[in-house]
């Protein structure tokens, strides 16, 4: 029977028991009787009732214990989990440090803070810059770049080289910090320029040898040491050619390993690149004359401003553009060099009536080592270096190497440098 | 009156191309092979110009160089350079320390270097 039920019925009863008296209606025993059944059973329900309430609480007790355990389980292995996070990141040998949103810190791990010279145990939530006591080229280079990625070389006061690099790290949606990383690469720069010591003696050794021989060469050819046959100077002729590229290719190789040196340009000076231009012509005189090709430089009416440039090395850049005009262009072609100005910058011009460029190697012009697959077929010397070095050097200088070519026409290379540096 | 040309450089091969080259025109040549003998030899004859190698055994040829124009008894003979070091650096060391001028000898035929001695003596 329905709990309630039962509960209406004695209260009822109980009601009506309690009015007898009043009502003189005399229930007797049976109805005391019966009452009490119905207590009973309203108790025995009530009874089940609060035993069912007990158990189901029992059970949520239960269920509660097992989360809280396993919550604990949970919070220990986080624990541990973090610890070994910890513990990975504090032993990277590079440095991290991670600035939230506004550009406090929010990690940093222990490389982070001896690269940085900081002893502080608890950062969190400072500047950075308070970080970089060490080298304000370190906060500089980080302010420029906070949220981005971007990535530098620095010397530090104390000799260490660091790469730093810096990326944004997204946390949600509107919450994005930097991430900064600082490599030690000193023992790695080290290591780089004993490499590159021993490579600029062993290219220095190699141009004795090859000195003496273009110069027995040559005094061979000019018949100091008897007249020759014909075909003992056509030998003598090509052995000579040969050399002269080996020098060539020595000169470029001693050049790239400079540029990896990063120590590439020399001082700068005022330079007239008019003359530095006549005197390259001048070198390849005798090369025209016997490739019976057209030379013509025009240079513009009015005087060109002195530029401050490392001379040696543009004039190595022009050189290499006169040399590859008149190697790729055949007997009886034409070479047109011009020199012009405008406000901001001066621009060297050379147009070649040569093998031109194959359109699909185009963009491969200025990699190292490449060369186009017709200038190979063509016979001539060549390293590959040439066009390389030459946009390393007129970048350096914050200028622009570019060219425009068509197979089998011609090709005209141009390269502008800034009136001012 | 020949002209004496004192040529110090270690390169055996070499030293006989450009000294047969300048015989060829004319010139006596004296021979060092290195720095010390180079300068000894100075002293004692005396040369109406010398060519000077700068990566030599021993002495550098640098202070070769220094040692002749420190000398007031050699400081007077013309100094042509003819060395492979060819970075602007180089060059201008030797150019301060009193070389008359500077070959870079990867660029130039024995031919070419007697010229210089000409047009250096004239």
């Amino acid at each position: 029977m329905p709990k309630q039920l039962i509960t209406i019925i004695n209260t009822v009863l109980a009601i009506l028991m309690l009015l007898s008296p009043v009502i003189s209606i005399n229930f007797g025993p049976l109805a005391v009787y019966l009452s009490s059944v119905f207590v009973l059973i309203a108790l025995f329900f009530e009874a089940r009732y609060l035993f069912d309430k007990i158990k189901s609480l029992e059970k949520m007790k239960s269920v509660l214990d097992e989360g809280l355990e396993r919550s604990d389980e949970d919070r220990i292995k986080t624990k541990d989990e973090k610890n070994k996070e910890s513990a990975v990141i504090n032993s990277l040998a590079d440095g991290v440090l991670v600035l939230d949103r506004n550009n406090k810190v929010f990690f940093i791990n222990i490389q982070a803070k001896k690269l940085l010279g900081v002893e502080d145990e608890n950062l969190s939530k400072k500047s950075f810059s308070e970080l970089a006591k060490s080298s304000n080229s370190v906060a500089s280079f980080i302010t420029e770049n906070l949220k981005q990625k971007s990535e530098t070389k620095i010397k530090l006061k104390n000799g260490l080289i660091l790469d730093l690099s810096t990326s944004p790290l997204k946390f949600r949606d509107n919450d994005t910090g930097t991430l900064i990383v600082f490599s030690d690469i000193t023992k790695q720069k080290l290591i780089e320029k004993t490499k590159n010591e021993l490579f600029t003696l062993v290219a220095h050794q190699l141009k004795a040898p090859l000195s003496s021989t273009k110069m027995a060469l040559k005094m061979l050819l000019n018949g100091d040491f008897g007249e020759l046959q014909k075909q003992q100077k056509s030998v003598l002729e090509k052995t000579y050619d040969k050399n002269e590229s080996l020098i060539f290719l020595v000169n470029d190789l001693l050049n790239l390993s400079k540029i990896e040196e990063g120590e590439f340009l020399s001082a700068k000076s005022p330079t007239d690149i008019n003359s530095a231009v006549l005197t390259v012509i001048k070198f390849y005189k005798d090369e025209i004359k016997k490739k019976k090709i057209k030379f013509i430089f025009e240079k513009t009416k009015e005087k060109l401003p002195k530029i401050n440039v490392d001379s040696e090395k543009i004039k190595m850049v022009i050189q290499n553009l006169v040399d590859n005009a008149i190697k790729y262009t055949p007997e009886n072609g034409a070479i047109t060099a011009r020199l012009s100005s405008d406000a901001e910058k001066i621009v060297f011009q050379i147009k070649d009536s040569g093998i031109g460029v194959p359109e699909n190697q185009k963009t491969k012009m200025f990699n190292e080592f490449f060369r186009g697959t017709n200038a190979i077929r063509t016979g001539a010397e060549g390293s590959g270096f040439g066009l390389f070095i030459s946009k390393k050097i007129i970048e350096a200088h914050n200028g622009k190497l570019w060219f425009k070519s068509e197979e089998g026409k011609g090709s005209t290379f141009c390269f502008s440098l800034p009136l001012r540096s | 009156m020949g002209k004496n040309i004192l040529i110090i450089e270690d390169d055996e091969f070499l030293r006989g191309l450009i000294s047969k080259k300048l015989a060829s025109e004319g010139f006596a040549v004296i021979s060092a092979i290195d720095g010390e003998k180079g300068i000894e030899k100075a002293r004692e004859q005396n040369p109406d110009l010398i060519l000077l190698d700068l990566l030599l055994p021993n002495v550098d040829g640098y202070e070769v160089l220094q040692k002749m124009k420190e000398n007031p008894a050699t400081s007077h003979i013309p100094i042509i350079v003819v060395s492979n070091l060819g970075q602007s650096e180089d060059i201008d060391k030797a150019m301060k320390l009193g070389a008359t001028d500077f070959l870079i000898k990867a660029q130039y035929t024995a031919e070419e270097i007697v010229n210089k001695v000409k047009a250096a003596i004239k």
